[in-house]
């Protein structure tokens, strides 16, 4: 039967004869070549005569409008409907035009979501991380490099192998006059990858470096009471490095030391004055200024100076309470510059102890 | 400029080409165009493909051909975005990262469509034009544009591609977001 139905199907196919041997062939193995029929050994005959005269072959394949274009069912005489073009049987027809996506492939795109949501749920702490770099660096280019610092702080801590991160935290502190900070920032770490970041930070470090240096040399001559060179070394470095306000205020106390050697007590005074704006809650600040006057006052006998030096010394006294370091600090010159008021006496503090604390060892000028 | 054997290409950016090729699938089933047959993934070349009806509708042309581009440039945009801040700005060293930084790479350097579609799209945009059809019209630089990188696949334009989108279109949205 099966047999019988094969014959029968085969007998119906269409046929075409070839244009060269003459060959009688199915319809559906024939080939068009520039409009004329071919088999298939023929037709690839005449594409490279076709190809070798310069020319090139229009080629295509000619379809049986009475066998499926896809799974080859021959549909004897009656011709099959046409999908797409194409002749298909029922069945075939539907596949084509109702693909489904494999379930494989559904079950990948699924997965391939899923992952999509996981990556953004994972990126999340990163994104915050980078927004909160991307406000540190903003600040900075806007050069508010204090408020920078609590932006850049939190993404050194998540991110602490990144270069751009540490340098960008390590500008802010050192542009806040913080060189220990930024020396933490760095941890050890000398060798940075080349490019405009690091060679500008590199170089506020090295500026720094070299003034704290020039201030540690200051402090040596300090010591050895060579007043004016030791002032001179701290304002190179308050030159050198402004940003770190600890050394302008040092070199003004420096400036105040060499104007009382002088006996310039107007300098002293304006020197102090000046200190004193620069920090109105500083017990020392204060204090110099106390002295300063007490100096006007010995020089003078104008009491309103003895008024306002005891107004300076009780105000000095308020703010060192909270710190014992201050206190005792108070202690130690409250004592001289009451002397001076009492005695109008102008001496320093070697002077001062050598007169009258014999027994402890301490430095210091007015 | 080095050779690597493109099934090589393909086996480590797989996802890319199943994306790519079932883009063409979705466009083709949502403008109901016949579909004769389909690879999605193959260690041959081409690497995939979908074999469909050739269809007059400028638009369906139009998505058909260019649906890998948009679904694979927006899903490398996505996983990249995802992936762009530990990978590129924090330096952080996140294998999770990492793998979907792959994955988006993978399917950014397969958006590219085929000679074959930008060639149908180009056989139809002249017709449309005249006729005013603005999406053909637009497709005009698009196509120049995708045909011309196209042939720089050999120098490695599909991986700059994806690379470009990977690292651009995360910075653009970051900075746009912050």
């Amino acid at each position: 039967m099966e047999f019988l139905w094969f014959i029968l199907h085969n007998v119906a196919m269409r046929k075409a004869n070839c244009t060269t041997c003459n060959t009688v062939i199915p319809l559906s193995s024939a080939y068009r070549v520039d409009d004329a029929v071919y088999c298939e050994a023929c037709a690839n005959k005449r594409f490279n005569e076709v190809k070798a005269a310069g020319k090139v072959p229009r080629v295509t394949t000619i379809t049986d409008p009475t066998i499926c274009a896809k799974c080859g069912l021959d549909s004897g005489n009656s011709e099959l409907s046409l999908t797409a073009g194409l002749p298909f049987c029922i069945p075939c027809s539907q596949t084509v035009m109702e693909r489904p996506f494999p379930t494989w492939l559904k079950g990948s795109l699924a997965f391939v979501f899923a992952l999509l949501l996981v990556a953004l749920w994972h990126g999340r702490p990163y994104f915050k991380t980078g927004k909160s770099l991307a406000r540190g660096e903003r600040l900075l280019e806007q050069h508010r490099y204090a408020e920078a610092i609590p932006y850049l702080q939190p993404v050194l801590q998540s991110a602490p192998e990144c270069e751009k991160c540490i340098l960008l935290l390590a500008k802010a502190q050192l542009l806040t006059g913080d060189v220990e900070a930024a020396q933490k920032t760095f941890g050890g770490r000398t060798q940075f990858e080349r490019n405009d970041l690091s060679d500008e930070v590199l170089q506020i470090w090295d500026r720094a470096v070299r003034a704290i240096d020039t201030a540690g040399e200051a402090t040596k001559l300090s010591d050895q009471k060579k007043d004016e060179e030791a002032a001179a070394k701290m304002n190179q470095a308050a030159t050198l490095y402004p940003e770190m306000k600890g050394l302008s205020i040092t070199a003004e106390y420096y400036d105040a030391a060499v104007a009382f050697d002088h006996k310039d007590y107007n300098r002293f005074e304006q020197i102090a004055e000046n200190a004193w704006k620069q920090q109105p809650d500083s017990a020392a600040a204060v204090a110099m200024l106390a002295s300063a006057v007490a100096c006007q006052y010995a020089i003078t006998g104008d009491s309103s100076y003895r008024r306002r030096t005891e107004e300076l010394l009780e105000r000095a006294r308020v703010l060192a309470q909270p710190s014992p370091d201050d206190q005792k600090k108070y202690l130690e010159y409250v004592e001289r510059i009451r002397y001076r008021l009492q005695s109008r006496e102008i001496i320093d503090k070697d002077e001062y102890d050598r007169r009258f604390r014999q027994n402890l060892p301490n430095k210091g000028k007015g | 400029m080095f050779f690597i054997p493109g099934f090589v290409i393909s086996l480590f950016t797989f996802p890319g080409v199943i994306i790519h090729e079932a883009a063409h699938m979705l466009f083709c089933k949502i403008f109901k165009l016949a579909i004769f047959d389909v690879c999605f993934f193959q260690l041959k070349n081409p690497a995939g493909y979908v074999i469909h009806e050739n269809t007059k509708n400028f638009t369906a042309a139009f998505f058909v051909a260019m649906g890998p581009f948009f679904v694979n440039t927006a899903l490398c945009i996505v996983f990249c975005s995802a992936a762009f801040m530990p990978v590129w700005e924090l330096q952080i060293e996140d294998p999770l990262a990492y793998f979907f930084y792959w994955l988006g790479l993978s399917m950014g350097m397969h958006a590219f469509p085929s000679t074959q579609d930008l060639k149908g799209i180009w056989a139809l945009a002249p017709g449309e034009a005249k006729r005013g059809n603005l999406l053909a019209i637009l497709s005009y630089p698009i196509v120049a544009v995708l045909y011309v990188l196209n042939f720089g696949r050999i120098i490695w334009a599909d991986l700059g591609y994806g690379i470009a989108v990977g690292i651009v279109a995360p910075l653009a949205i970051f900075k746009m977001l912050v």
